[in-house]
């Protein structure tokens, strides 16, 4: 022992009881703190700015040392001396990041007479400057990358890259920590990336000085831990291979190196290089030699740092041995205790740096509240935080939150310690890079350690495909939570339906099923073949059998309510539904589809390939809109397709119909139904009952029906009448038995092997007779559903219709009744829910609709819309001109030409109302009176003149119907007349521009690599197929469902009770989680709202009490409530650009613009944006203004908040040329002409 | 005179070199425009209402590229934000700049928008900075000098182009009753250890500085980075400051940084709020 020397225990001695302060914070602060009391028994003392005092880091201390509010204070050195030295310190330690690099700090602790906790400045300074550090590297026959000897000047880098050889790095002489670094691969380049990294390093680092260097392209990131006394002893430890990196910031670190390559000579060289470095200044405490070596082992000498490292932990696991008890030791005179004999490493050990940042945003840094904070822990281990539950992350430091270790004897066992712990960690409320090493941790090339730095760069769109989500029964507690305060379930789209304190329909308890002791022997199975069912259905007709389709989970709950039941509800149901013996269930497609995003949250293909599992045995059956698909738009072929082919794997029978009957619409599904064996195409022809749609018309559509699916088969007609059912589709239900009996049979002569398949719905009260008559007349299988789920607007009972067909018709059906009625007693007890909640104001029969023509579910939806915007005096209005309409643009009642009708008539009344009130709409019905009832000739000038008005307010989707774009009108183009009245001056243009072509060959393909690039963007991952097909059908409600299952997980396995009406305060939800553990959550309080109309929901879920902010009214101040927003397709709006406040508006209602004319000003932190008239307009309204020059007041704004509202100008008066200021006028205001 | 615009010497003497530096001028309008080998082109006017509308005028005619800049010697209706009246004095810098359009793609394509008055003033901090002067910036882009404002910048947009108003107090500064009542800096002039011209010379460093900081910033830094990099040279940082904002009542509260997207995050007692209009007084002694 060296005569100056002190032992360890005299150490301990000497520092008891001693202050000893750490000028750092969080994780650093922490684990240094922990030393301090643990071994020394000395007293620790953290400096602490305002922001840190209560942070969980500071339960290391005895003590803090305040700083202050400025949050920069842990850089400011001589307040911290100053400090110190007012509070008795005896030794401070720097950490790492902050001062901990600061040559000045040893200095100036020496000066106050503290002892620093580390090297003394000269062989800092040596050491911890690059260029110096090589120097002396060089001296000492330490390898450096091959470059430049300090700073140089553009022709001298030229010189040194030609001699070294490209590729080559600029780096910034004041850079550090892989920050400034640039690379230029060839000569060409090198001038331009001169300039820029120089004002690069100048922008960054305060210093433009640039070094050449050698580029390493392929190389592992491999460090040598020292530790040296004031005696000459230097002892290095074993590497650590910190290669997984991103942009040179280390990721995960691990020791010893796993990589195949790494040799016992080579870590004894690089051992060798770094005590040689060490040993070179009489360098004392911990440093870190750092090397690159490239993939044939030859190392390279970077950098040496001089302080404590983030990665330390692992070697102290390797070891079994606390670095910085050693450390604080050192400084204050004792000698090294670690030796090669003694000190010998046994274990492996790997870190992963946790940090609060958004690898999916680029790895953005995260701050604000943890609300959830699950550590990990058991054998293996360690974890060093600055985190905690409840914990306020703040904006103002780096991102790290922690360092998670693992160790053990192996590096599988490591890998396999490190995949558990990161499974088992949590945190909440903010984005942290956890799932991100998740996605490392598994990655083959990351098992097999082979690698290089580039690793996360090369693999960087595998590793960022994750989603990062808690488990989802945590997810989806806090939607119940939401449901709970609010009363209503905002997601179903229903509005405010009801409120917390009222009444409830009550808790849902488990369905009960009566027992159903049975021998039915049902005819169909999905074990069939198409030729097999099609044969068993022509067999059992012969035989006097009629079959049913129910439609109880789909058409007719989608018709009655507009909400058809969750995949909850059918998963109760569906099983039950299965053993009825029905030919098949109708379980998806029309509006069903879209639904199941819009308004329960869940993936359609992922609820029908489930039906197959509750449902194994019965056909399923889906609706497609012909060229719409599952849309309201026609579709490029190559999204049908798509579509069609993920609709064949879940469904058997797919029945297709076109508005139009325009059948070439239909070959896309066609051509993918009639070459399955398993699939059954039905295409169906829409009916409607009115002049010139009579059977003989029906007739050419079947007979175009069955060419069409015999071309697109390559088969015969005879086989393709042999090969498909025939459906027969009166979705308005105005056709009366007479007439159905008379079309069936009349197809039945024609085609005798022809399967039909009726379906229609309830509305004019007819729908028994009618089934009745259809079977009577030859149909095989007719559409009904289960009774305590019938009302008016979609089909009619099952066990009504069997009886009126077995008792009075005399054939007989295929059901087993008594499990029918036992699905029935189930249905019961969901129905409440969706009859309280989703039912429509008008419920009943409304034989009208033989007049009107709204089919299904728009019978009710279209009036009660009429109703809701104040226009029920209007309503009989609108339902005459419906009922003339249709006389003049003729095509059938059903979707979505129902709906452009409805649209048609509810524009046409609203529009002539505002022109002239009540006598306004009837001179535009009485109008539309004359032109139905007289032939063209007997018109007077005036009546043509005034017939314009009927179509004037009509919709684009109108118009593209009279242009063609839906496909070819069944009984042609309607009167020039009319394209004069929906297009106006253009009307010449638009008729040349119709076309009877299918829409299906004039849409271009859509490019669905670019479609799937935009929604992986969106999504900041790759999208499932099924996903990417939600998404080409209906993008936005895609969106809102994949974000709405990423924040709240599966809401089917919440109870209807509870999706409805929320959980009451006491009460107890039992529920099962994805992967069937059960939870329970039980509301302990929901709080009052505050100012900002947040109220606070605390909850016990399982054993951890919760809680969780909803908004349930608007800011007490302020008025959001009343804000508008621009409608972002209506170029008439006019919106602020971003938030900001509004300072000047510079027009007023009235006021006529030019397009390019400013019409308002925003300034947001002093930028001030110009808003433009896009067009030229007149003003109708400044919802908001401003003039701060006069009054000194702004007006805060949100983005797209509606300012101006411009609308189209109205033009001159015909007689004074004045300006009419607006649409609304009614006389000049200049002359008083009347206009 | 054909010579240059010589008028401008006759306000301040400092004008002398920069005419004869930045010679020969041609005649354009009214205007002269700079033949010299600058980095940009320069265009003065001996006397204008306010540079941003001249310069607006002139980018309207395609006369005025990206980084094109119009110097005012005398200004009759100087402004700045909100149509406030600026001050200005001969021998001042009062310029206005055509800013590039905004990047496309990459990270800054949606954040610069929110922090082009941060970037701005950020462009000047370091040309200044390599002049020899240590200024602060209070947020969101004045210029301190020793706590007093020595320059202030406006960002006017409109139909897609930015312009960047400048006005630096290189010869002088209004003084203290000339200034607004509710002004929250004492007025100062700007010292420049190492000028070697005025105005002209100031503004081409300025401008031919700040588009390589600009130019690198948008494809080197990230905004996040960019964030903590202009932290470090924020004015009154954990100082206690009265907030103005809109019509509410002010309220006191403390510096303590920028949010990612460029507000002024004041604590307000232990509440963090974020600012992005407004104004702010320092209260106290530092």
């Amino acid at each position: 022992m060296n005569s100056m020397s002190k032992s360890f225990e005299q150490v301990l001695e000497e520092v008891r009881g001693k202050r000893i302060l750490v000028a750092n914070r969080g994780i650093p602060a922490r684990r240094i703190c922990r030393s301090i009391t643990e071994m020394f028994d000395a007293k620790a003392i953290m400096t602490a700015t305002d922001v840190d005092k209560t942070s969980p880091a500071t339960s290391g201390a005895n003590e803090l040392l305040m700083l202050g509010a400025d949050p920069r204070a842990y850089l400011d050195l001589d307040l911290i001396i100053r400090e110190a030295k007012a509070n008795d310190v005896v030794a401070i330690h720097p950490g790492w990041g902050f001062l901990a690099e600061d040559d000045s700090f040893p200095a100036k602790c020496k000066e106050a007479g503290i002892i620093f906790i580390g090297p003394d400045q000269e062989p800092m300074r040596v050491l911890g400057n690059k260029v110096a550090v090589r120097k002396l590297a060089i001296e000492q026959g330490v390898p450096v990358v091959p470059g430049s000897e300090g700073a140089v000047s553009i022709p001298e880098a030229r010189e040194i890259a030609k001699e070294i050889g490209f590729p080559v790095m600029l780096k910034a002489e004041g850079g550090g920590g892989g920050r400034g670094i640039y690379e230029v691969y060839q000569e060409e380049d090198l001038e331009n990336a001169f300039s820029k990294a120089s004002a690069l390093a100048q922008a960054s680092f305060g210093n433009p000085r640039l070094y050449v260097e050698k580029l390493l392209t392929s190389v592992r990131h491999i460090e040598i831990q020292v530790i040296a006394d004031h005696y000459g002893n230097v002892f290095c430890l074993d590497e650590r291979d910190c290669s997984v990196q991103r942009n040179h910031q280390k990721l995960i670190e691990i020791t010893p190196s796993p990589w195949p390559k790494y040799s016992k000579e080579l870590r004894a060289r690089l051992k060798e290089y770094a005590r040689r470095l060490v040993a070179a200044v009489g360098y004392y405490s911990l440093a870190t030699v750092e090397f690159l070596v490239s993939s044939d082992g030859t190392p390279y000498l970077i950098e040496v740092n001089t302080r404590l490292q983030v990665e330390h932990g692992i070697t102290e696991c390797r070891y079994g041995i606390d670095l910085v008890e050693e450390q604080i030791a050192i400084a204050f005179g004792a000698e090294l205790r670690l030796s090669e004999e003694k000190t010998k490493p046994y274990q492996w050990a790997m870190q992963c740096r946790i940090n609060c940042e958004d690898p999916q945003k680029n790895f953005e840094p995260n701050s604000g509240r943890i609300t959830r904070y699950v550590s990990p822990g058991g054998q293996g281990i360690r974890i060093d935080s600055c985190v905690g539950d409840g914990y306020r992350f703040p904006s103002n430091y780096d991102s790290a939150a922690s360092l998670l270790i693992a160790y053990g004897n192996s590096w599988d066992k490591v890998v396999a310690l490190m995949k558990r712990s990161l499974r088992e960690y949590m945190i909440g409320g903010l984005k942290t890079t956890i799932p991100f090493h998740r996605k490392i941790i598994h990655h083959t090339k990351f098992l097999e350690a082979d690698y290089d730095t580039n690793f996360v760069r090369q693999h960087y769109a595998e590793l960022m495909d994750y989603s990062d989500r808690e488990p989802d029964f945590l997810r989806m507690t806090r939607l119940v939570a939401e449901i709970s305060a609010l009363g209503y379930n905002k997601h179903v789209q229903l509005g405010e339906y009801r409120g917390r304190e009222d009444k409830r329909v009550g808790r849902f308890a488990e369905a009960v099923l009566p027992e159903v002791t049975s021998w039915f022997e049902p005819h169909f199975s999905r074990k069939m073949d198409r030729d097999a069912i099609l044969d068993t259905l022509r067999t059992d007709r012969e035989a006097g059998i009629i079959h049913m389709t129910d439609t109880t989970t789909r058409d007719i709950t989608q018709s009655n309510s507009g909400n058809r039941f969750r995949l909850a509800e059918d998963r109760i149901i569906g099983p039950s539904l299965d053993k009825c013996g029905f030919f098949s269930l109708e379980n998806g497609g029309g509006a069903h589809f879209h639904v199941a995003m819009l308004a329960n949250m869940t993936y359609p293909f992922t609820e029908a390939e489930e039906w197959n599992r509750f449902a194994p045995n019965t056909l399923k059956q889906i609706l497609i809109r012909s060229t719409n698909v599952l849309g309201y738009k026609p579709q490029p072929k190559n999204v049908m397709r798509l579509t069609g082919e993920m609709i064949n794997e879940h469904y058997e029978i797919i029945r297709c119909f076109d508005f139009l009957n325009h059948v070439e619409n239909m070959r896309p599904f066609a051509e993918v139904a009639m070459n399955s064996t398993r699939n059954i195409f039905e295409p169906a022809i829409s009916l409607s009952w009115a002049k010139g749609f009579n059977v003989e018309r029906y007739l050419n559509v079947t007979d175009e029906i069955v060419a069409m699916c015999a071309d697109a088969g390559g088969v015969s007609r005879k086989k393709a009448e042999r090969m498909i059912i025939l459906g027969l589709k009166d979705m308005a239900g105005v056709c009366p038995p007479r007439f159905m009996r008379e079309l069936i049979t009349s197809i039945r002569a024609k085609y005798p092997e022809l399967v039909i398949h009726s379906h229609r719905h309830y509305t004019d009260g007819l729908f028994v007779p009618t089934m009745g008559a259809a079977a009577e007349a030859g149909a095989h299988i007719v559409d009904v559903a289960v009774g305590a789920s019938v009302r008016w607007y979609g089909q009619g009972e099952v066990l009504s219709t069997a009886a009126y067909i077995e008792d009075e018709i005399g054939l007989s059906t295929h059901l087993d009744k008594d499990m029918i009625r036992a699905t029935n007693f189930q249905l019961k007890q969901i129905m409440p829910y969706y009859d309280r909640y989703t039912a429509p104001y008008f419920q009943g029969i409304d034989h009208d609709v033989t007049r009107h023509g709204m089919p299904g579910g728009a019978t009710s939806s279209s009036q009660e819309g009429a109703l809701k915007q104040g226009y029920i005096k209007l309503l009989p209005y609108m339902l005459k001109f419906l009922e003339k309409t249709r006389k003049v643009v003729r095509y059938h009642d059903v979707t979505p030409g129902s709906q452009i009708t409805w649209n048609t008539a509810f524009l046409g009344v609203t529009g002539a109302f505002k022109r002239g009130g009540e006598r306004e709409v009837r001179r535009l019905l009485n109008i539309l009176d004359i032109v139905t009832l007289c032939s063209e000739d007997d018109l007077t000038d005036l009546e043509r003149e005034a017939r314009l008005a009927l179509y004037r307010d009509s919709n684009d989707a109108f118009r593209n119907l009279l242009l063609g774009k839906f496909g070819k009108l069944p009984l042609g183009f309607p009167a020039d007349w009319v394209y004069q009245s929906a297009f106006g001056k253009g009307w010449k243009d638009a008729i040349k521009e119709r076309t009877e072509a299918s829409p299906l060959t004039t849409l271009a393909d859509v490019d669905l690599e670019a479609e799937k690039k935009a929604l992986q963007s969106r999504l900041h991952r790759q999208p499932t197929e099924e996903e990417f097909v939600m998404y080409l059908n209906h993008p936005g409600d895609a969106i809102k469902t994949i974000e709405f299952c990423e924040r709240f997980g599966d809401i089917n396995n919440l109870p209807v009770d509870i999706w409805f009406e929320g959980l009451e305060k006491g009460e107890v939800l039992n529920f099962q989680g994805i992967c069937k553990k059960p939870h329970r959550m039980r509301i302990l309080d929901i709080s009052e709202p505050d100012e900002r109309g947040m109220v606070v929901v605390r909850y016990i879920l399982d054993s951890e009490i919760m809680s969780h902010q909803v908004k349930v009214a608007e800011p007490e101040t302020g008025t959001r409530d009343s804000r508008e927003m621009a409608d972002p397709s209506n170029e008439y709006h006019v919106g602020s650009p971003s938030n900001g406040d509004l300072w000047v508006t510079h027009v007023h209602p009235g006021d006529r613009v030019k397009a390019g004319e400013e019409l308002f000003n925003i300034s947001i932190m002093k930028q001030e944006k110009a808003v433009l008239s896009p067009v030229d307009a007149t003003v109708r309204r400044v919802i908001k203004s401003a003039k701060y020059t006069e009054d000194k007041k702004m007006v805060p704004v949100v983005e797209g908040e509606l300012i101006v509202e411009l609308g189209p100008d109205a033009g001159v008066c015909p007689t004074c040329k004045f300006d009419v200021p607006g649409e609304g006028c009614n006389f000049c205001s200049n002359c008083g002409q009347k206009l | 005179m054909d010579g240059g615009p010589d008028r401008l010497c006759a306000l301040h003497p400092s004008w002398d070199e920069d005419i004869r530096f930045f010679g020969p001028w041609e005649r354009e309008g009214g205007m002269w425009r700079s033949a010299s080998d600058c980095a940009s082109s320069i265009v003065v006017v001996e006397e204008c209402e306010t540079t941003m509308e001249t310069a607006r005028r002139l980018v309207k005619d395609g006369l005025l590229g990206e980084w094109g800049a119009v110097v005012g010697g005398v200004q009759t209706g100087g402004r700045g934000q909100l149509r406030r009246p600026w001050v200005s004095l001969p021998g001042n810098l009062h310029a206005s700049v055509l800013l590039p359009d905004p990047p496309a793609g990459g990270a800054w394509a949606e954040a610069l928008s929110a922090l082009l008055p941060l970037v701005v003033g950020y462009m000047a901090c370091v040309a200044l900075e390599e002049l020899g002067v240590s200024p602060e910036l209070k947020w969101p882009n004045d210029i301190l000098q020793s706590g007093r404002k020595v320059g202030g910048m406006l960002i006017e947009e409109r139909d897609g182009k930015v312009i960047l108003g400048l006005g630096l107090n290189l010869a002088g500064c209004p003084a203290e009753a000339e200034m607004r009542e509710d002004h929250s800096a004492p007025a100062g002039r700007l010292a420049i250890p190492s000028l070697p011209g005025g105005a002209l010379t100031l503004l081409e460093a300025l401008v031919s500085r700040g588009k390589s900081v600009y130019a690198i910033m948008l494809d080197e830094i990230p905004p996040t980075r960019f964030i903590a990099m202009i932290e470090r040279r924020l004015a009154w940082m954990g100082r206690t400051i009265l907030v103005r904002e809109g019509n509410e009542a002010p309220f006191e509260a403390t510096v303590s940084g920028l949010s990612p997207d460029g507000g002024l995050v004041v604590l307000r007692g232990e509440e963090e709020t974020v600012l992005y209009s407004g104004s702010i007084f320092p209260l106290g002694v530092p």
